[in-house]
């Protein structure tokens, strides 16, 4: 497939069936908006680069290349923090940062921006796994078998997670035992 | 593992119509909406855009690239040269600078190294931002 408008047209047929899916997937993995766009740019790129492969594949198989290579993209970007080991930490000492910012203004009448930056510090410190199958459910309305089916897990473990995800998550912002913060809009 | 939540996972009602609100907060500035997967769209097009024009490439593979302030021991050996990998990166570097507005120019230097980095690796390309 040499010509470029044909290419075009299985990239754009691909890109709008799954770049939200992707982005959802990479925001979850990484729980960093700017990383989670540019990575989606590099998985877009590659799938430019693979057209002429991908085209004759059926909808399931381009899909789960779409995320293998979105998979793989994310354990490079780790990996370019020096360690896994290291990212891990990095991430978690901005994520600290950012609570330890945000803290002081949750504890204030606070919505809008600050309630967005309290929830991203909140959504950031779940467990990855946890935090994966919520952001796929959150932005897409996804059901369970639909998560499952993007991260090769059973649809009763997605059900679980979202589960303890919702539940930890609740008692990052304080709702649980009257512990809760005045942020009604 | 159980394959249904159990009580102890089970949020109470008042709670979880509190978190859904703040995840429904959530959600409305964190998912992409069609402008923003459009101009996500545009920078991908604009990377896989046309080749390099060939007087460009033999402008740049020149000894020019001294007299624009630029010394041989900050470019890559002549034989590592790949005008085409240049002109990868300083094609969408146009396309980002324009984007600039919403991304905030402070932000701008850390999105064009961390775009840049999984591309160059420990290639020197800062000499060749200069000639963007």
């Amino acid at each position: 497939m040499d010509d470029r408008s044909d290419r075009l047209a299985v990239f754009d047929a691909m890109y709008t069936a799954h770049a939200a899916g992707l982005h959802d997937y990479l925001l979850g993995r990484t729980s960093d908006a700017e990383v989670a766009r540019d990575l989606l740019q590099e998985v877009c790129i590659r799938l430019w680069r693979g057209v002429a492969e991908l085209r004759d594949l059926t909808p399931e198989r381009r899909r789960a290349w779409l995320f293998t290579v979105a998979r793989n993209l994310v354990v490079d970007f780790y990996r370019s923090r020096a360690s896994a080991a290291t990212a891990h930490d990095a991430l978690s000492q901005r994520v600290l940062r950012t609570w330890e910012q945000v803290a002081p203004a949750a504890e204030a009448d606070v919505i809008g921006r600050n309630e967005l930056e309290v929830l991203d510090a909140a959504i950031a410190r779940l467990p990855e796994a946890l935090r994966t199958v919520l952001v796929l459910q959150v932005l897409g309305d996804r059901t369970s078998a639909e998560i499952g089916e993007l991260l090769g897990r059973p649809a009763g473990t997605v059900r679980y997670q979202l589960a303890q995800a919702r539940r930890r998550l609740a008692e990052e912002l304080r709702l649980m035992s009257g512990e809760e913060q005045e942020v009604s809009p | 593992m159980s394959n249904q939540p159990d009580d102890a996972v089970r949020l109470p009602p008042e709670v979880e119509s509190q978190l859904n609100e703040r995840l429904a907060v959530w959600a409305r500035a964190r998912r992409l909406g069609s402008a923003d997967l459009e101009a996500i769209r545009g920078l991908v097009l604009a990377r896989v855009a046309e080749p390099l024009p060939s007087e460009f490439a033999a402008q740049l593979a020149s000894s020019e690239l001294v007299s624009w302030g630029l010394v041989s021991s900050e470019l890559d050996p002549p034989s590592a040269f790949d005008s085409e990998w240049l002109w990868s990166l300083l094609r969408p570097v146009t396309a980002l600078m324009e984007w600039k507005a919403d991304v905030g120019a402070g932000n701008l230097s850390d999105r064009v190294e961390r775009w840049l980095q999984p591309l160059t690796g420990d290639r020197a390309y800062q000499p060749y931002l200069q000639l963007a």
